[in-house]
C-alpha cells in the first residue's frame, strides 16, 4: 500500500518520457509540399463545430483536400481557459503553416505564445481584446475573422415583424465577453429602433426560467444575447415566452430551428467559409491581411413558433428569408 | 529534443505559475485543516486586481502585489463570515466564491480583460525571452521561469521561516486540535484570519501570474483551480514530499506545494501528448486526487487527522 503511489508515479514518468520519444517521431508529415493547419478552439458548440467543418469545406474548394495537400490538427480545450495556454503552445510546436485560432480566448494566447500565422475566428471585438490593435492594420502574421452580430439588423428585424412592442427585454450574462460587447450596443440601438430596454442579467442558465417569469408582465419582446449560458438556456426562455405568448427574438440559425422566432444571423457557416478564404490566402503567403467582419445579412424565421404565439410573417420578409424553419 | 525542451519549459512556467494555489491550499487545508474553497474566487480575483493595476501603472511588482493583498482581502472575509457570523466553513467559502465573481466582474469592467498590448517591465521580460526562442528554434522562457523562481524561492523560504515561529506553529496546533489554544487561554480567531488571508493572497498571487502569462484575465479563470491546486499538492506530497517528509514537515509541504504544481502542468502535458482530450482531463484530475487520496490514507504524515 505505502509503495503503490510510488509505482503509479514512476509508471507516470516512464510513460511520459515513451510519449515524448514517440510525439517526436509521429509529428506531422514534414513533407513540405502538404500544408499544415493547426487549430484550436476553445469547446465544441454547433457555432464553433460548424465554423471548422465550412473552413475544411472552403479551403478544399481552393484545392486543399484533407489528407492530401493540406493537414488538419484540431484541439479542443473544453471550457478550460487555464488549458489553452498549454494547447496552443503544443500545437505550436509542430511549426504549422497557420494557426487558427477560434473564441477569444484562444486567439488572445494564440497571439501572445505563438510565432507561426495566426488566423482568429469567432472574436467578437478583436480590438477590445487586444488581439490586435487596429482591425484595418493587424501585425504581419496576424488576420481573422470578427463574427460581432449584427444587432442593429436584429432590433429592427423584431420591430419589423411585432410593430407594436415597446418594452424588450433582453436575456445576458455578464460574464461573458460577448455579452458585455454586446450589451453595450443594444443599449445605444434600442432607443433609435423604438424599443425600451430591461436588461435581465443571468449568471448561470438554471437563472433564466426564474429571471424572465418575474419580468415577463412587463415585457412586450424577449432577446436573447449573444453567450453561450443564454442560449444553453434556450428551452427554459421558450417555455415563459410561450406561456405569457410573448415572442422570443434570438440572433442565430440554430436557435431559430430549435423554437426561437426570428434572427438576422451571421451564419457561422458563413464565418467559417471567410476563416477559409484567410488561411488559403495565408497559405499563399499573404501577410498583414485586414480583419474581416462577418456580414450579418441572413434571415431565419421560425413558423411553429410563430403559430404557437400568433403572430404573422408578411410574404415580403417570407421571401427575403434564407431559411424558414417548421411547417406553414 | 525541441519538444522535450518545449515541454520542460511549459511545465515549469505554468507550474510555478499556478503553485501559488497549491502553496495556498497548505496554509488552508494542511496547516489550519480548513476546507476552504474561497480559493476558486481568489484566483480570478486575484489576477483581475492585478490586471488592472498592470494596466494603469505598467508596474509589475506593484501588480503583483496587489493581487497578493487583493486575495487575502478575500480571504478575511471568508474568515468574518465564519468567525463572526458563525457561517459553516464549507458554505463561507461557496459565499464567498459567488461575492468574488461579481466584484470582480467589476475589476474587470467586463468578464474579460485583454493585457496583449501592454508595455513596461512585463512587455521587456516577453521581449527577452522572444529573442531567445528565436535562437532557440523553440518557444522558450528563461528569464521568465528564472524570475519565477527566485518568487517562490522567497515566497518558500518566507513561509517556512513563518510557520516556524510562535504565530506559525500556533496556527499549525489549532489545525491540529481546535480545542488546544482556548485550553491555552488563547483567542483562536487571529490565528483563523492570519492564515485564511495568508492562503488566499497566495492564490490571488498566483492569479495574477496566471493572467501576465495568459495574456488576459478571465472571470470564469478560477473554475478548476481548487482541484488544479489539489493535484498540484498531492503530486508533490507523494513523490518529493515523501522523501524529505520524515524530518521536516513544513519543509516537505511547502516544498510539495511549488514541485507537485509543476509535476502537475507536466503530467497535463503528457496526457494531451498521448492523445487525451480536453475533455476527460477533469476526470482523469479527479481519479489521480482520489487515487492519492485512498492509497495514502492513513500511512502518510500528511493526512493525520485531516478531513482530505
Amino acid at each position: 500500500m505505502k509503495r503503490a503511489y510510488f509505482y503509479i508515479l514512476s509508471f507516470i514518468l516512464l510513460v511520459s518520457i515513451g510519449g515524448c520519444k514517440k510525439s517526436a517521431q509521429s509529428g506531422l508529415d514534414t513533407k513540405h509540399r502538404v500544408k499544415r493547419v493547426a487549430i484550436a478552439t476553445l469547446m465544441t458548440h454547433p457555432a464553433l463545430d460548424s465554423i471548422i467543418a465550412n473552413m475544411k469545406t472552403d479551403l478544399a474548394e481552393h484545392g486543399y483536400q484533407d489528407g492530401e495537400t493540406i493537414q488538419y490538427v484540431i484541439k479542443n480545450a473544453n471550457g478550460d481557459s487555464n488549458v489553452a495556454v498549454t494547447l496552443v503552445r503544443e500545437l505550436e510546436l509542430s511549426k504549422p503553416d497557420v494557426l487558427v485560432a477560434i473564441t477569444t480566448p484562444v486567439a488572445q494566447v494564440a497571439v501572445k505564445e505563438a510565432r507561426s500565422p495566426i488566423v482568429f475566428s469567432a472574436v467578437t471585438d478583436p480590438v477590445g481584446a487586444g488581439v490586435v490593435a487596429s482591425l484595418t492594420s493587424p501585425p504581419a502574421n496576424v488576420t481573422g475573422v470578427s463574427d460581432a452580430w449584427p444587432y442593429l439588423a436584429q432590433l429592427a428585424l423584431a420591430k419589423e415583424i411585432v410593430p407594436e412592442a415597446k418594452r424588450l427585454g433582453v436575456v445576458f450574462n455578464p460574464g461573458e465577453a460577448a455579452s458585455q460587447y454586446g450589451i453595450k450596443q443594444i443599449r445605444e440601438m434600442a432607443p433609435s429602433v423604438g424599443f425600451e430596454l430591461i436588461e435581465v442579467p443571468v449568471s448561470s442558465t438554471e437563472e433564466i426560467l426564474g429571471a424572465l417569469r418575474v419580468r415577463i408582465r412587463g415585457l412586450d419582446a424577449v432577446y436573447l444575447s449573444s453567450d453561450n449560458t443564454v442560449i444553453q438556456g434556450l428551452p427554459a426562455a421558450l417555455k415563459v415566452c410561450f406561456d405569457n405568448k410573448k415572442p422570443l427574438f434570438v440572433g442565430d440559425s440554430g436557435t431559430v430551428e430549435k423554437g426561437g422566432l426570428a434572427a438576422v444571423s451571421v451564419g457561422y457557416a458563413g464565418v467559417g467559409r471567410l476563416s477559409g478564404d484567410l488561411v488559403a490566402r495565408v497559405l499563399n503567403g499573404e501577410r498583414g491581411i485586414p480583419i474581416v467582419v462577418a456580414k450579418g445579412d441572413e434571415i431565419f424565421l421560425n413558423l411553429d413558433t410563430a403559430k404557437r404565439l400568433g403572430i404573422n410573417f408578411s410574404p415580403a420578409l417570407r421571401a427575403r428569408a434564407t431559411q424558414v424553419f417548421g411547417q406553414p | 529534443m525541441n519538444n522535450l525542451i518545449a515541454a520542460v519549459d511549459t511545465a515549469l512556467l505554468l507550474g510555478l505559475c499556478f503553485s501559488g494555489i497549491a502553496m495556498g491550499l497548505v496554509v488552508s487545508l494542511r496547516f489550519l485543516n480548513y476546507p476552504d474553497l474561497t480559493i476558486e474566487g481568489s484566483v480570478p480575483f486575484g489576477a483581475a486586481v492585478s490586471a488592472l493595476v498592470l494596466l494603469r501603472t505598467g508596474s509589475l511588482p506593484l501588480a503583483l502585489a496587489t493581487g497578493f493583498i487583493g486575495g487575502g482581502v478575500a480571504g478575511l472575509l471568508t474568515a468574518c463570515l465564519h468567525v463572526f457570523l458563525g457561517v459553516g466553513k464549507l458554505l463561507s467559502g461557496i459565499l464567498m466564491i459567488s461575492v468574488l465573481y461579481s466584484i470582480s466582474l467589476h475589476v474587470l469592467g467586463g468578464s474579460n480583460l485583454s493585457l496583449l498590448q501592454t508595455s513596461g517591465s512585463l512587455a521587456r521580460i516577453e521581449s527577452v525571452d522572444r529573442r531567445w526562442s528565436d535562437s532557440v528554434g523553440v518557444s522558450v522562457d528563461p528569464l521568465k521561469i528564472g524570475l519565477l523562481l527566485l518568487l517562490m524561492g522567497i515566497l518558500m523560504s518566507l513561509l517556512i521561516f513563518f510557520f516556524s515561529t510562535k504565530v506559525g506553529i500556533a496556527i499549525r496546533a489549532l489545525g491540529d486540535n481546535e480545542t488546544l489554544l482556548p485550553a491555552f487561554g488563547r483567542d483562536p480567531r487571529p490565528f483563523k484570519f492570519l492564515a485564511l488571508a495568508l492562503a488566499n493572497a497566495l492564490a490571488g498571487l498566483a492569479g495574477g501570474l496566471v493572467a501576465m502569462n495568459q495574456g488576459f484575465a478571465d472571470v470564469g479563470m478560477g473554475q478548476g483551480g481548487l482541484v488544479l491546486g489539489l493535484a498540484g499538492l498531492i503530486l508533490g506530497e507523494q513523490s518529493i514530499g515523501r522523501i524529505l517528509g520524515n524530518r521536516r514537515l513544513v519543509v516537505a509541504l511547502v516544498t510539495a506545494a511549488v514541485f507537485g504544481s509543476v509535476l502537475y502542468q507536466a503530467a497535463l502535458l503528457l496526457s494531451f501528448r498521448i492523445g487525451v482530450s480536453a475533455s476527460d482531463v477533469k476526470l482523469l484530475t479527479a481519479v489521480l486526487v482520489l487515487s492519492a487520496i485512498v492509497l495514502a490514507r492513513g500511512d502518510s504524515v500528511f493526512y493525520r487527522g485531516r478531513t482530505f
